[in-house]
């Protein structure tokens, strides 16, 4: 609309139909536009997996936002006997609470400074991401 | 440090300075301000750069809006522009919900 208008006022001063393609501003490309969601999930998790410390060896550790209302903490390790281990939590946020789910087992609403710990590590996790993966001045 | 197990627990211990903060019955502010310090000392997180970031967080809020078209989620986040309530699950909601904008944006599939 607004083009439109500017075309025909550009026509009216110059009696000319110009093209107006100078007009257009040069697309920046953005250098993680051409990451799927997955990847930058990916990206977000390692940001995720280090806001608790040191991860022992031998372990792998993703904390991530599944989505709008999940969160995911995952685990893995090789026990004494060489067997690989795994943990999985998920956090889903609810209205009047956080509920956490252990390998899709056991529920629990977390409480306390459980919650309130929870609470700081997703902002903490958001406040890194954005500076970190999405480069949010 | 976090416990590692089925049960594994958020474990941000409360720190020294964060007590007198609740005896004293401080603002939601002051609890975070003093939560977030012992979380960056143990962690060795950069405090200006936090710091920085949540004072922008309703600005931000909007132009994520603006670049993720996901101008509800976004709403939310500038709605409780004041403190940040770690325990309050609409404000981790909306927390969420900025993170998926920020995501969204980038990747394209929440256009």
């Amino acid at each position: 609309m607004a083009s439109t208008i500017l075309k025909k006022a550009l026509e009216l001063l110059v009696g000319d139909t110009m093209s107006l393609d100078f007009l257009k501003k040069p697309i920046k490309k953005r250098p993680l536009e051409t990451l799927t969601e997955r990847q930058l999930l990916t990206l977000e998790s390692e940001i995720g997996a280090a806001l608790f410390g040191p991860i022992p060896s031998g372990h792998r550790r993703e904390f991530f936002c599944l989505d709008a209302t999940t969160w995911i903490w995952h685990e893995e390790w090789l026990d004494a006997k060489r067997k690989l281990q795994t943990a999985t939590t998920r956090y889903e946020i609810q209205d009047h609470g956080v509920l956490k789910a252990n390998d899709g087992a056991r529920y629990a609403y977390l409480e306390g400074d459980e919650l309130r710990n929870f609470g700081i590590a997703i902002r903490m996790y958001y406040e890194q991401v954005a500076r970190e993966v999405y480069r949010v001045q | 440090m976090t416990e590692i197990n089925a049960n594994h627990t958020f474990q941000i211990p409360d720190s020294p300075q964060a007590e007198p903060a609740v005896a004293h019955e401080a603002t939601p502010d002051e609890l975070y301000d003093a939560a977030m310090q012992h979380a960056t000392s143990q962690y060795e997180i950069d405090p200006n750069a936090i710091d920085i970031t949540r004072l922008e967080y309703p600005n931000r809020a909007r132009s994520v809006a603006v670049g993720a078209g996901t101008i509800g989620a976004a709403m939310e986040v500038t709605a409780i522009s004041g403190a940040y309530d770690p325990s309050n699950p609409e404000h981790l909601l909306a927390v969420s919900a900025h993170v998926v904008a920020l995501r969204q944006s980038i990747s394209g599939q929440g256009e």
